[in-house]
């Protein structure tokens, strides 16, 4: 899963979202708090490494150098559940982009 | 082909493949054992799947092949693919007979076979659920 395009794009993002130099204290970022797109990134990054777990739980257990079923279950059920979060989160942007676009001025 | 290499690469689900092949075959093979419990000269065989599946991931780990083109299609899987149960004799004692089954010990390595099998179709399923949800886009199946 490469997500090198992902992150430029969301650096362009970044980049119009969030005015760096015009003062983003008086606009709605809060102090200090990460931007949307970081913190989409940092998701993304997140369900990622989920899965590569989530991919080595089970070579561990069909490996035999880890007996418990349970373990690989959740971290596979983890994996599915936070990537399926994901792709909803995508739709729901995707929407509200298509939404924003159909506006007439 | 791009099909194959967007969907069919992963090593995971190959290394399930080959969990199920081998327990299939060890089922086979236990089962091969408790119905020869009465026949002389008869020697019990078993499987050792996961430490086969351990040595070639192993070994392919220890490669470390690195891809320097875009269309390079990443370390290949054949060892892996071409991976074959390997049976051994078990070194219990015969019996009077020269037969060395021990039922209870069959019994026990056929259910604990069927376990580990279902748990394997378990995981494949999911595993390729979550593949599928990415396909389809849909929030369920």
């Amino acid at each position: 899963m490469k997500d090198i395009t992902i992150q430029s794009n969301l650096k362009a993002l970044g980049g119009i979202g969030a005015p760096a130099s015009l003062g983003t204290k008086t606009s709605g970022v809060g102090e200090g708090g990460a931007s949307f797109a970081d913190t989409l990134t940092e998701s993304l990054d997140k369900v990622n490494s989920l899965q590569k777990e989530a991919d080595r739980a089970i070579e561990d257990f069909a490996t035999g150098q880890t007996r418990n079923i349970h373990e690989t279950m959740i971290a596979v059920n983890k994996a599915d559940l936070a990537f399926r979060l994901t792709m909803q989160v995508r739709n729901k942007i995707v929407e509200a982009y298509q939404e924003v676009m159909r506006t007439q001025v | 082909m791009l099909i194959d290499k967007l969907l069919f690469s992963d090593q995971t689900p190959l290394v399930l493949k080959k969990g199920l092949d081998f327990q299939s075959a060890r089922n086979l093979m236990l089962s091969t054992n408790i119905s020869n419990m009465e026949t002389p000269d008869f020697k019990a065989h078993d499987i050792n799947f996961e430490q086969q599946l351990q040595d070639v991931i192993k070994n392919k780990n220890q490669l470390q092949v690195r891809s320097t083109n875009s269309k390079h299609l990443g370390p290949s899987n054949d060892s892996l693919k071409s991976l074959d149960p390997l049976p051994f004799e078990l070194s219990d004692p015969s019996k009077s007979n020269g037969n060395n089954v021990n039922i209870d010990k069959e019994m026990g390595k056929l259910a604990e076979n069927q376990i580990m099998y279902t748990a394997f179709i378990q995981l494949m399923m999911k595993r390729g659920s979550t593949v599928r949800s990415a396909v389809t886009e849909l929030p369920q199946q």
